[in-house]
């Protein structure tokens, strides 16, 4: 109880924090996507986003659960102050029910440390970050409790918020038998399916949206310098290669963790880090996903402040440079540093997770390689 | 174990797996002339190509060939191996159709033969001589087979690959698959295909999804690394000879940036994979080459692109697979897994990038199945259906191949006539 309290009382003065920072009548305030991308772009000009498409004649690049939340606190809040007030009271219940999950998944722990988060405060109201992590964390903790339709509902849910949470669904399959497996499928299939064939033509511009783009603070913009861009799809030499090899680099990383035998929450711990640390377009808020899934791997003492003030650097001085996209400006300086950071946590998952073999030599492989040497020669 | 590159062939098998390629070779030879230029190859260099006498994309690749003979860097966009071996073809025969499509001819009656290999190796031999006959009357893969384009390299190597993964030498069929994706980009996916295909095999065995993620994990280096290897060493001969891009990575992304920018905005102008595999009444057959006679409006040299039964077949195979996949444990190599791994990977990723990302696609596409399927579906229709059934099957592909042959004899099309078929515009 002591620690539920200290971990609520954490994520209220965090959220509250980021309300403040964010609000648009502070001065200056963080910037914030929901007002850029919803607010200027739909709302205030009296837009539905799906139905109708913004000034430049863009689709709403979000999912339709991120949407659908979006207009909600439009259509409830009324004006800005309105909107923004019921879209910051949205984010403070999705985080508590992410704090919740969080408990019930990894005990009393100290689970609430991972709650002393910039990131949280940096980008808690800034897009649908929080609401994915709830969502997700939640589908995961009701599959732990073997309860998989509403784990389903909610992954589902969540994918529609933003396309990650799909990371679970194979591993979900993979633990389930036979007819459970097919359950599991056709309820996400069913959520997940209803609104794309509602509006199919909405759901492939935001696939697109969230698939066509340069390269974003992705650590290997200092391998593909030419590959990095500010804003939208480029078509920079080296962009493929780079894509293509984030995306090698994913799939080869997801694989290795892909196994029935860790527990749901280390599974997307390790899957969610394989594909932070490889993807093309990691957006900083996108961070606050991994959250829920931390305390499986144990203490990180040096790597979880590391890779956390690194994220919340990147947009705190991302305004402060003309090219902030450009390899070793500061934002991108700190994507390495993220990257390093978020490595030494994969490691050491992958250690609490019994997949580091212990070498059995000084030199791995060396008896192996010795045994094919002297075969040949023979 | 010593790795064993050959294995021996007894001489009476051989013969019975060489008689069709043999055959499709001399048939398909004999109908090369047919097409002929009327210009000299300098005159076709640039376009326009009227009286070039090309077939198809014989459009793209005879011109380029030609600059890279002239020590040109062109057509860096698709991969150079097909390439090579027109220029091969060019300076053996000359600067003709006999140089262009021979060396064609050749590699599709060794796709052929492969076919019979792996009939051989996953049927037995009562399945050789269906295959290959199925895949010889592939009305698609007989006229493209002697085209000079990237595919007939490609859907050789791709077929070996095949062949030496159900035959247990995978480092090998990781090497071919390599060797295939040198000759056509598309030949990437059978490195999916590979990998679904051991991970078939494994869940088959033993139900257990676990284990078919750890097969894949355990092939990614001779399945995907090892073709990558082939191809990027191929890849850097090119372009130490052309001295077009610094590295191989940005060969590739130049490849990759000009085959993602061929999307589509007007669905019904594309071959949609869902037209693939039903019999052409959502759309005509693609003429690559047709010469038509008026009156009476006959075509007495059709080149056509068209599905045959062989690909309707999957309607039939994919549930069969499916059914002994989920009841039943299965050895490896199986040959319902083989055809539904192959053609679910394939078609799935066409379909994909058709349908999602409205990329175009073309129903040639599809010959990058046909030859599994080919060796697979008589042993699966015998094995799962009436034993009559394979045959018939056979009995009419061939009747379909005739109707499309491209050049006909008077008889025949008065024989189609007669059968109530001569206002069917392409006949």
């Amino acid at each position: 109880m002591r620690n539920w309290m200290t971990a609520v009382a954490i994520t209220i003065s965090m959220i509250g924090l980021s309300v403040l920072l964010h609000s648009p009548f502070t001065n200056p305030s963080l910037y914030t996507d929901i007002l850029g991308f919803f607010w200027n772009d739909f709302a205030s000009r009296d837009r539905i986003p799906y139905l109708q498409l913004d000034e430049t004649g863009s689709h709403f690049e979000y999912p339709f659960v991120s949407g659908l939340l979006s207009i909600l606190a439009w259509k409830t809040g009324g004006d800005l102050a309105g909107f923004y007030a019921v879209y910051s009271g949205m984010v403070v219940a999705s985080a508590l029910a992410m704090v919740y999950a969080m408990m019930r998944l990894h005990g009393n722990n100290g689970f609430w440390m991972y709650l002393v988060s910039p990131s949280l405060v940096v980008y808690g109201v800034y897009g649908y970050d929080v609401f994915l992590a709830a969502l997700t964390a939640l589908a995961v903790l009701f599959f732990t409790r073997e309860r998989y339709s509403l784990s389903a509902i909610l992954l589902a849910l969540a994918f529609h918020t933003k396309l990650l949470s799909i990371l679970f669904l194979p591993y979900a399959l993979l633990r389930l038998d036979g007819r459970q497996r097919l359950k599991y499928l056709a309820v996400f299939g069913s959520v997940a399916g209803a609104p794309i064939i509602a509006m199919p033509e909405a759901f492939r511009a935001v696939v697109e949206a969230q698939t066509v783009w340069s390269l974003e603070n992705a650590w290997y913009v200092h391998v593909f310098p030419d590959a990095a861009s500010p804003v939208g799809p480029n078509t920079a030499p080296g962009l493929s290669t780079a894509i293509l090899f984030g995306l090698i680099g994913m799939s080869m990383l997801y694989l290795h963790v892909l196994r029935k035998a860790l527990s749901p929450a280390q599974f997307m711990l390790l899957a969610t880090a394989s594909y932070l640390m490889f993807t093309p377009r990691y957006s900083p808020q996108t961070s606050i996903f991994l959250l829920p899934f931390l305390p499986a791997s144990g203490v990180l003492m040096l790597g979880f402040p590391l890779w956390e003030l690194s994220n919340a650097t990147i947009i705190l001085t991302w305004f402060t440079t003309s090219e902030p996209f450009k390899p070793w400006s500061v934002p991108q300086t700190m994507t390495l540093v993220r990257f390093i950071a978020l490595s030494t946590i994969f490691v050491q998952s992958m250690h609490a997770a019994g997949l580091l073999k212990k070498p059995s030599s000084a030199i791995p492989y060396l008896p192996r390689i010795v045994s094919v040497l002297r075969r040949l020669r023979v | 174990m010593p790795l064993k590159l050959v294995r021996k062939i007894p001489a009476y098998n051989l013969m019975m797996l060489a008689a069709i390629p043999t055959f499709y070779m001399i048939l398909r030879a004999t109908l090369i002339p047919m097409v002929w230029p009327e210009k000299a190859p300098a005159d076709c260099v640039n376009g326009p190509f009227d009286g070039c006498g090309f077939i198809f994309d014989e459009a793209h690749y005879i011109p380029a060939v030609r600059k890279m003979l002239m020590g040109e860097a062109v057509n860096l966009e698709h991969p150079p191996l097909s390439k090579w071996v027109i220029m091969l073809g060019v300076s053996m025969f000359g600067d003709n159709p006999w140089g262009w499509r021979v060396p064609m001819v050749l590699f599709s009656a060794l796709t052929i033969f492969t076919v019979g290999l792996l009939a051989k190796r996953l049927g037995g031999d009562k399945y050789v001589l269906p295959a290959q006959l199925l895949l010889f009357t592939d009305v698609t893969f007989f006229n493209l087979g002697g085209v000079g384009i990237l595919d007939p390299p490609a859907l050789f190597f791709m077929t070996l690959s095949a062949y030496l993964y159900v035959s247990g030498r995978k480092a090998l069929a990781g090497v071919a698959a390599g060797l295939s994706m040198l000759a056509k980009s598309s030949g990437i996916l059978v490195i999916p295909t590979l990998l679904a295909l051991e991970a078939l095999h494994e869940y088959g065995k033993a139900r257990d999804l676990d284990r078919a993620v750890d097969a894949v994990r355990r092939s990614v280096r001779v399945f995907a690394i090892l073709p990558l290897l082939v191809f990027f060493a191929g890849i850097a001969v090119w372009d130490s000879q052309t001295k077009a891009f610094p590295t191989p990575l940005h060969h590739l992304d130049f490849m990759l940036s000009y085959h993602t920018k061929l999307s589509y905005n007007e669905p019904w102008k594309v071959e949609l994979p869902l037209s693939w595999i039903i019999p052409p009444i959502s759309r005509m057959p693609s003429p690559y080459f047709v010469s038509t006679v008026t009156p009476p409006g006959y075509h007495p040299v059709a080149f056509w692109g068209v599905s045959s039964p062989l690909w309707w077949s999957v309607w039939l195979m994919v549930p069969i697979a499916y059914q002994l996949i989920k009841t039943s444990r299965i050895h490896n190599p199986c040959p319902e897994a083989v055809a539904l791994g192959w053609f679910g990977v394939s078609f799935g990723a066409f379909a994909f990038l058709a349908y999602l990302f409205k990329r175009w696609t073309y129903s040639f596409y599809f010959l990058q199945i046909s030859p599994i399927l080919a060796a697979t579906i008589p042993y699966v229709l015998d094995r799962h259906l009436p034993k009559t059934a394979y045959k018939l099957f056979l009995a009419f592909q061939i009747l379909w191949f005739i109707m499309f042959f491209p050049s006909k004899p008077d008889w025949l099309i008065h024989l189609l006539g007669s059968l109530g078929l001569g206002e069917v515009p392409w006949i």
